[in-house]
C-alpha cells in the first residue's frame, strides 16, 4: 500500500506541474496581450510607448519565458498567485475568500449524491423491471441531460417567484443568519447535485445488478439469510466499489458546474469569479483560479483513488 | 440473448451481411426511448437543414413595437425584448447547436484518436508523456477549460468549436489508447506485421477499424454532452456572438423576464434538454446493438 501511495502522489505532483506549465503557456502564447488590453482600456489616459514598457517591466513581462514561469511557480508555492493588472488586488486573497462558498455547495452536492443516489440505485436494482426501477432509470436519464442553468431558472420561477417558499437568489454568510444561509443554498445545491445524484444512481444500479448474480450472493441466499442482509451486507460492500469512482468523477463536474450555478443564483463563489475574470479578461485571476480548480480536482482524484485501493485490494497489486 | 438465437436460425437462409444489419436494427430499436431519440435527432437534422426557409420570421429582425409578446397566433412562442420571434430563433438555433456539436466532437475524436492511438501503439516514453499530458488536461472540468480557451481565442463559431474540441479531446485519446493497448496484443496484428505491413498501415487499417464500436458509441454520447457544453458557454456569454441565435444565450437572455415571458427561457432550455437526451439514448442504443459488452463501461 505504501508503494502504491507514493507512486500515486508522485504522479499527481507531475500532473500538477504539467497543469501549471499548460496554464502558463496558454495565457502567454494565445492572443490577448494583457498589457495591451490594459492600454486599450486606458486609451484616454494617453499612455506612451515608454509607459507601456515601464508597465511590462513592472509585471515582469519583459523577461525570458522560462524565468517568468519559474518566478510564477515559486510565487505559487509561497501562496502568491500574482496581482490583478486591472484592480491591482492580490489574486490569492480574493480566491481564498471565495473558495469556502464554492466548497460548501460542492460538499453538500457530494453528500447528497451519495445519500440519495446510492439508495435509489439499490432499490432500482432490487426491483429490476418494476415500476420503481423504471422511474429511477427515467429520472436519472433526465438528471444527466437537464441543463443546470435551465433547471435553476425553473426552480427560481416555481419556488422563488410563484410559491415564494425560497429566496430567489443571492448568498448569506453563515455568520450573518443561519436560517437564511441554508434557505439560500437549497436551490443551488439541488442544481449542483442533480447530475451526480443521477450518475451515482445509475452506477449503483448497474454494479448491484452485476454483483447480485455472483456465486457468493447465491451462497448467502442458500444459507437462508434474509434478503435485507444479503443486499445490504454482502452485495453492497462489493457493489459500492465502482460507485466510489463515479463520485470521484463527479467532483470535476461539480467544480465545473459552479461557474454556471453561481452565475444563475448570484453567489459570490469561485465559479462566478472565474466567469467574471474571463469576461473582463483579467488573466492574472483566470490563471490563478484555474490553477486552484485543477489542484482541487487532482487532489480529490488522488484521495478517491487511494480510497478505491483501500476498499479493493486487487487495485493495489496491479 | 434472444437476438443471438434469432440471428443463428436465419444464417442459413439470408446472406450474413443482411443478418448482421437486421440484428443491429432489431436490438437498436428494441427500446422505445431509442426510437424516440432517433426521431428527435432526425427532426433536429431536418430543422437544421431547412430551418431558415420554414422559420416564420427573420430570427434577427428587431421590431420594438412587438417586444415581449406572449404566445399568440402570429408568434407561437411569443417575442423577446427586441421583438424577435422566439420560434424563429429557436428553429435557426438548431443549426448552430448541431454544427458546433458535430464539428467539435469531430475535431476532438480525430485528434484524440490519433494522439491516443499512436501513443499506445508505440508505447514507452511517448505513451508516458502523452498520457501525463492527457491527465493534466483532464484536471480541468470541460466547461472551465472550454471557457478559458474560448476567452483566450475570442468568441465566434470557429473558436467555440476549437475550444470545445480541445476540451473534449483527452477523453477520446484515453479511450483510444485503452482500445489500442488491448487490440495490439492480438495475433492478427502480429500476423500483418510479419507480412511486412508498416506502422501506418497497421494503425490505420487494423487498430482503428477494430476500435470502431466503442468510438462510435462515444461519438453519439459525447455529441449530447458537447451540445450541452456549447449551450452552457453561450449561456455564460462566452459562446456564439450575438445576434446569431444560440439556445444557451436565449435561455440567458430570458432570465430577466422570467415572470413576464417565461417562454423566452423555457422553450430553448427544453430544446437543449430534448436534443441532449436524444443523443444519449441513441448512444445507449448503439452501444447495446454494436457491442453489449460495453454496457456499464461507456
Amino acid at each position: 500500500m505504501t508503494t502504491f501511495i507514493i507512486r500515486r502522489v508522485l504522479q499527481s505532483v507531475v500532473v500538477l506541474l504539467l497543469v501549471s506549465l499548460l496554464i502558463f503557456l496558454a495565457i502567454r502564447l494565445l492572443p490577448g496581450d494583457p498589457i495591451y488590453l490594459l492600454v486599450f482600456e486606458n486609451t484616454l489616459s494617453g499612455l506612451g510607448e515608454e509607459e507601456i514598457a515601464q508597465l511590462r517591466h513592472e509585471f515582469g513581462l519583459d523577461r525570458p519565458m522560462p524565468v517568468q514561469y519559474l518566478d510564477w511557480l515559486v510565487g505559487v508555492f509561497r501562496g502568491d498567485l500574482g496581482t490583478s493588472i486591472f484592480t491591482r488586488a492580490p489574486v490569492a486573497k480574493e480566491i481564498f475568500r471565495r473558495l469556502p462558498i464554492t466548497f460548501e455547495i460542492g460538499m453538500w452536492s457530494i453528500v447528497l449524491s451519495a445519500v440519495i443516489g446510492v439508495p435509489l440505485g439499490i432499490v432500482s436494482a432490487v426491483r429490476r423491471g418494476q415500476w420503481m426501477d423504471q422511474l429511477v432509470v427515467s429520472l436519472s436519464n433526465v438528471g444527466i441531460t437537464i441543463p443546470v442553468f435551465w433547471l435553476g431558472l425553473i426552480l427560481m420561477l416555481v419556488f422563488g417567484l410563484h410559491l415564494g417558499w425560497l429566496p430567489v437568489m443571492g448568498y448569506t454568510p453563515l455568520s450573518e443568519d443561519v436560517g437564511m444561509h441554508f434557505r439560500r443554498l437549497v436551490m443551488p445545491v439541488i442544481c449542483s447535485s442533480i447530475g451526480s445524484i443521477a450518475a451515482v444512481a445509475r452506477q449503483t444500479r448497474s454494479s448491484m445488478l452485476e454483483v447480485i448474480h455472483q456465486d457468493y450472493v447465491r451462497t448467502a441466499r442458500a444459507k437462508g439469510l434474509t434478503e435485507n442482509v444479503i443486499i445490504l451486507k454482502h452485495a453492497l460492500s462489493n457493489g459500492l466499489i465502482p460507485v466510489i469512482t463515479t463520485i470521484g468523477l463527479s467532483i470535476r463536474g461539480i467544480v465545473g458546474g459552479s461557474t454556471v450555478i453561481e452565475t444563475v443564483f448570484s453567489i459570490p463563489g469561485m465559479g462566478r469569479l472565474l466567469v467574471n475574470a474571463v469576461q473582463s479578461q483579467d488573466y492574472a485571476f483566470v490563471q490563478g483560479i484555474i490553477l486552484i480548480i485543477a489542484a482541487v480536482v487532482v487532489l480529490a482524484n488522488l484521495l478517491i483513488e487511494l480510497a478505491y485501493a483501500w476498499a479493493d485490494p486487487r487495485i493495489r497489486f496491479q | 440473448m434472444a437476438s443471438d438465437g434469432i440471428a443463428c436460425t436465419e444464417i442459413s437462409e439470408i446472406p450474413p451481411r443482411v443478418t448482421e444489419w437486421r440484428r443491429f436494427r432489431r436490438v437498436f430499436f428494441s427500446r422505445g426511448v431509442v426510437l424516440f431519440g432517433t426521431v428527435i435527432i432526425a427532426f433536429l437534422v431536418l430543422i437544421a437543414i431547412i430551418g431558415p426557409w420554414i422559420a416564420p420570421y427573420d430570427p434577427v429582425k428587431i421590431s420594438l413595437s412587438e417586444r415581449l409578446q406572449g404566445p399568440s397566433g402570429n408568434h407561437w412562442l411569443g417575442t423577446d425584448p427586441y421583438g424577435r420571434d422566439t420560434l424563429s430563433r429557436l428553429i435557426c438555433g438548431a443549426r448552430t447547436s448541431l454544427v458546433v456539436g458535430l464539428l467539435s466532437v469531430g475535431l476532438a475524436s480525430v485528434v484524440g484518436m490519433i494522439l491516443g492511438g499512436v501513443a499506445a501503439y508505440y508505447g514507452g516514453a511517448i505513451y508516458a508523456v502523452v498520457m501525463r499530458l492527457i491527465d493534466a488536461l483532464m484536471a480541468f472540468p470541460v466547461v472551465v477549460l472550454a471557457l478559458v480557451i474560448a476567452a483566450l481565442l475570442g468568441g465566434g463559431v470557429r473558436n467555440i468549436i476549437l475550444a470545445l474540441g480541445i476540451s473534449m479531446m483527452p477523453q477520446y485519446a484515453r479511450l483510444m489508447a485503452g482500445q489500442v493497448l488491448s487490440v495490439k496484443e492480438n495475433d492478427y496484428i502480429l500476423a500483418v506485421k510479419s507480412l511486412g505491413a508498416n506502422d501506418l498501415r497497421i494503425i490505420a487499417h487494423h487498430l482503428f477499424v477494430n476500435s470502431f464500436s466503442p468510438l462510435i458509441v462515444q461519438f453519439s454520447l459525447r455529441l449530447g454532452t458537447t451540445i450541452l457544453a456549447e449551450a452552457t458557454l453561450s449561456f455564460l456569454g462566452i459562446g456564439i456572438t450575438p445576434p446569431t441565435p444560440a439556445w444557451g444565450a436565449m435561455v440567458s437572455d430570458g432570465r430577466d423576464y422570467l415572470q413576464r415571458a417565461p417562454m423566452l427561457s423555457l422553450a430553448p432550455g427544453l430544446a437543449i434538454m430534448l436534443v441532449v437526451f436524444a443523443f444519449n439514448m441513441v448512444g445507449d442504443g448503439l452501444r447495446d446493438a454494436l457491442d453489449p459488452r460495453l454496457r456499464g463501461k461507456l
